[in-house]
């Protein structure tokens, strides 16, 4: 048997907590699985796509933010679409945005620039680890 | 065993600040609790600060996972998106730091036990990540085994509440919620 102070045995316990804690930290953080590079980690996906429509749209630097918000893998079945590319901001107004989970819709007209029309489109992006993995187009017209 | 609340016990109290220690059963016991109260405390703590380290721009221990498959999508997004993560997150560090700092124990672990339980249906009802469902590692489902073990450790902490059959006291009984500093749990080592 053996006595201690009640105060050791508080501070003894705290300091494992303590402990604990920084390893919790340390192997949570360093943990191969995040990819902290990805410009939308932890954030929501409505967030992640208005970040990455505001690059691509408002500041027409679509060529860069498809480079760091999809994924290398990523699905888009509209490849050659501005905001895709980098040049002049391309003008969009979005009529509405629905997200539900990882899945973002956004239903916007794309106006006339760099040569090309008016566009209406619905726009369904998925989202992975802070990252675009799929874009569906869907072109439409919109009634006004 | 147990103290018999009277003083010198064979893992008990000896004094007032002193506290005689056997090499037996019970102190094994308390010392797994103890470490299973730490653990709980410092993953709470890490995954409530790694909410709000976010919202306030500071490195996180890891990124708000959003889960694997579409439900656990749909209600951990949801969740963000209403503002009940603000609370969740908050019960987390609070808890956290109840536990680890020894401080409220009986009520943290009881604070705490909801989340364990959402956490453990987001893993295995939404995730399906019955694969794991005995995986000591997972915390999806360890954090609710361990806040289990340990409210069940504390136990007589929470009979009194459990009362079959019970009245309502006067609003005066509030004027003793101060004497929640004042009474230190002797029974307890740590």
């Amino acid at each position: 048997m053996v006595t201690v102070s009640r105060n050791s045995l508080k501070l003894l316990s705290i300091g494992i907590g303590l402990l604990f804690t920084a390893a919790v930290y340390y192997t949570m953080h360093y943990n191969p699985r995040w990819d902290w590079s990805a410009p939308g980690v932890g954030k929501l996906p409505r967030d992640i796509i208005a970040q990455f429509m505001d690059q691509a749209y408002d500041k027409g630097q679509g060529g860069t933010a498809q480079q760091s918000y999809f994924a290398k893998d990523a699905m888009d079945n509209a490849p050659a679409a501005d905001d895709r590319r980098d040049g002049a901001p391309v003008p969009h107004e979005i009529r509405d945005v629905i997200a539900q989970g990882m899945t973002v819709a956004v239903i916007h007209r794309i106006g006339p620039a760099r040569g090309n029309p008016q566009l209406d489109v619905i726009d369904v992006f998925r989202i992975k680890d802070g990252r675009i993995v799929r874009r569906d187009r869907y072109p439409t017209r919109f009634a006004q | 065993m147990a103290n018999d609340g009277k003083g010198t016990a064979a893992n008990g109290s000896v004094g007032s600040d002193r506290v005689a220690i056997a090499l037996d059963a019970a102190t094994l016991w308390r010392a797994t609790i103890t470490l299973l109260r730490l653990f709980l405390g410092a993953w709470m703590l890490n995954s409530g600060y790694s909410y709000w380290a976010q919202e306030f721009g500071w490195p996180p221990a890891f990124p708000q996972p959003f889960g694997t498959l579409p439900a656990s999508n749909q209600m951990l997004v949801t969740m963000v998106e209403v503002g009940l993560f603000d609370f969740v997150k908050t019960v987390e560090v609070v808890g956290g730091l109840c536990l680890i700092f020894g401080l409220f124990v009986p009520a943290a672990t009881l604070m705490l036990l909801p989340v364990s339980a959402v956490v453990f249906y987001n893993a295995v009802f939404l995730n399906l990540r019955t694969d794991r469902l005995f995986s000591p590692t997972y915390m999806g489902v360890s954090c609710l085994y361990i806040n289990v073990i340990v409210a069940l450790a504390y136990i007589r902490h929470y009979l009194p509440m459990l009362s079959l059959r019970s009245t309502p006291g006067p609003l005066r009984d509030l004027a003793r919620l101060p004497d929640v500093f004042r009474q230190p749990d002797h029974d307890h080592n740590t």
